[in-house]
């Protein structure tokens, strides 16, 4: 009886502690598989600056995630474009500030938006496919297969696509701009009878380079992103047809949430640089 | 472990291709490989039998370089593979070959590509000669260029695949064949054609074959050498008599339920 007290209290001690246990059990899960990331990515990165240089895996590449994106960036860049320019519509009517409406929308497009919808139509689309490719590959040996005959699979199968993804995305990104100012357009000038003169000039004074730079480097970041995430998903792929599918489920999902995460941490980093001279020169000086 | 006195390496008067000497792996507290001493002569075909997760495919990937043992030696064609850095296990990679369970073609290059990658990789040489090169490779193992160069392995049956395989493994003319299971899941004429490749390679092609499996038949047909891997270690290795008359439990276990199964 006097044996067992102290047992019995330290298994309470534990049951009550099983919460922190999993909560650290989840973070070192996350730093391992960051760190896991890291160094696929580190790898990568020395992969890249060594020949032979395959252009035509390269291109291939280019083309599926870019035309294979395309129209569902138009889709999504245009209505993105026409219910943001409803919505601005809809709260600058209060203040009489319909004219605005074309740099209002353009602004939230050109610099967040566009890149981050972009980025997770690219990740829903060829993210997913770069995962399941690569994740068959490794089930099936391919890769095993690559490596006997002395080629390095990341040299193979993970630099082309990153680099792809990195170059594509800024292209796709400038399509969705555009797809996103022909649905406000259509919104301001179409629906609400916004003078068309007006609405282009309000536009043009309104945004400035660096805010479509903001979304551009936006976007060569979360195409690497979406690249390398997938590809190390599909790398580590394991146990056949449903491992296949969940590295795709997690590439996607991984992805999406770097994103989001990324994107805030992009526009922190950037507006010093970006507008300091538009913001730090034109702020009206407050006190005595 | 049982020594026959003399192996059959040490019988064969060709010099060794593969010296492995007392070699050690574990993975965590595991020990996979307990001490495996290894001998096989050039142009010869060795089969190492043993049940699933005995160590077979652990030892394979030594050979192939694509594992670090923990203590041990493994010298192929006069080069130790332990100390060697990435650089240099990439140049040895090119003089090997190893043939996949599943064949691992490239499902998105047609035949020919796939037999051509190895060369393009690694062959200064002209498109043309790349052409001729993979017709031969193609035709060493009876398929018709014209008939398969533009097919896609899935249209292809599982003997055509194992043979295109091999053609790819071949590619670079290497000195030492690694055979992962070749015949599991074949019908047996299939799997007989697939013995019949491998010492097709050997005598064609002079090439050294190492071949893991527990396909006893198909091992009794085509080994100069066998070994029979238990539990990380070498319970006996000889020819088909040694197996055959072997007082270890286990070996003499897996050769009652292979009778059994063939009655």
């Amino acid at each position: 009886m006097n044996e067992s007290a102290p047992q019995e209290k330290t298994a309470s001690l534990w049951r009550f502690l099983a919460p922190v246990v999993g909560v650290g059990h989840l973070s070192i899960g996350f730093v391992r598989e960051f760190g896991r990331v890291l160094l696929f990515g580190w790898a990568t990165l020395i992969q890249m600056f060594r020949g032979p240089y395959r252009a035509k895996e390269f291109f291939r590449h280019m083309r599926e995630i870019g035309f294979g994106t395309l129209f569902i960036v138009i889709f999504t860049g245009f209505f993105t474009g026409l219910v943001f320019g409803l919505q601005t519509l809809i709260a600058f009517r209060r203040f009489g500030a319909e004219s605005l409406v074309g740099p209002a929308t353009m602004l939230a497009l050109a610099r967040e938006l566009a890149p981050v919808l972009t980025g997770m139509m690219v990740a829903g689309r060829s993210g997913s496919g770069m995962a399941t490719e690569l994740g068959t590959m490794r089930v099936t040996e391919q890769i095993d297969a690559l490596e006997m005959m002395a080629v390095s699979p990341i040299h193979y199968l993970v630099v082309p696509r990153v680099l792809a993804a990195m170059l594509m995305l800024p292209f796709l990104c400038a399509i969705f701009d555009g797809a996103g100012f022909v649905g406000a357009y259509i919104m301001g000038v179409a629906r609400e009878g916004v003078d068309p003169g007006i609405f282009l000039a309000e536009t043009w004074y309104g945004l400035d380079p660096p805010d479509f730079f903001e979304g551009f480097i936006k976007a060569v970041f979360f195409g690497g992103t979406i690249a390398l995430v997938s590809c190390y998903k599909g790398f580590n792929a394991k146990g056949g047809a449903r491992g296949v599918g969940l590295a795709a489920t997690e590439a996607v999902v991984i992805s999406s949430v770097s994103i989001l995460v990324g994107t805030y941490l992009i526009t922190e980093l950037l507006h010093p640089f970006l507008y300091g001279y538009i913001y730090f020169d034109s702020f009206p000086q407050v006190g005595p | 472990m049982t020594d026959n006195t003399a192996t059959v390496a040490q019988e064969n008067l060709a010099p060794m291709l593969i010296q492995v000497r007392d070699l050690k792996k574990s993975f965590g507290q595991q020990q996979v490989l307990k001490g495996i001493d290894l001998q096989i002569p050039q142009g010869s075909v060795c089969v190492i039998l043993g049940g699933s997760g005995m160590g077979k495919s652990v030892l394979l990937k030594h050979l192939a370089g694509l594992l670090k043992p923990d203590s041990g030696e493994i010298i192929v064609d006069g080069e130790d593979l332990v100390p060697m850095r990435d650089k240099h296990l990439q140049n040895y990679r090119r003089k090997i070959g190893k043939v996949f369970q599943e064949g691992a073609l490239f499902d998105s290059m047609n035949i020919f590509d796939n037999v051509a990658f190895p060369m393009r990789e690694h062959l200064k040489v002209s498109e043309e000669d790349i052409r001729a090169k993979v017709e031969h490779k193609l035709k060493l193992f009876s398929l018709n260029p014209a008939e398969v160069n533009s097919k896609y392995p899935s249209e292809l049956s599982g003997g055509m695949r194992k043979r295109v395989a091999l053609a790819r493994a071949v590619a670079l003319e290497p000195k030492l064949l690694l055979y992962d299971e070749p015949t599991t899941g074949l019908d047996p004429i299939t799997t007989d054609q697939v013995d019949q490749l491998i010492l097709h390679a050997k005598s064609e092609l002079g090439v050294t074959s190492v071949v893991i499996s527990h396909d006893i038949a198909s091992a009794f047909h085509i080994a100069d050498q066998l070994l029979f891997i238990y539990k990380g270690e070498i319970v006996v290795r000889g020819k088909r008599e040694d197996i055959l008359n072997c007082p270890h439990p286990y070996v003499h276990q897996f050769l009652e339920k292979w009778r059994q199964k063939n009655q």
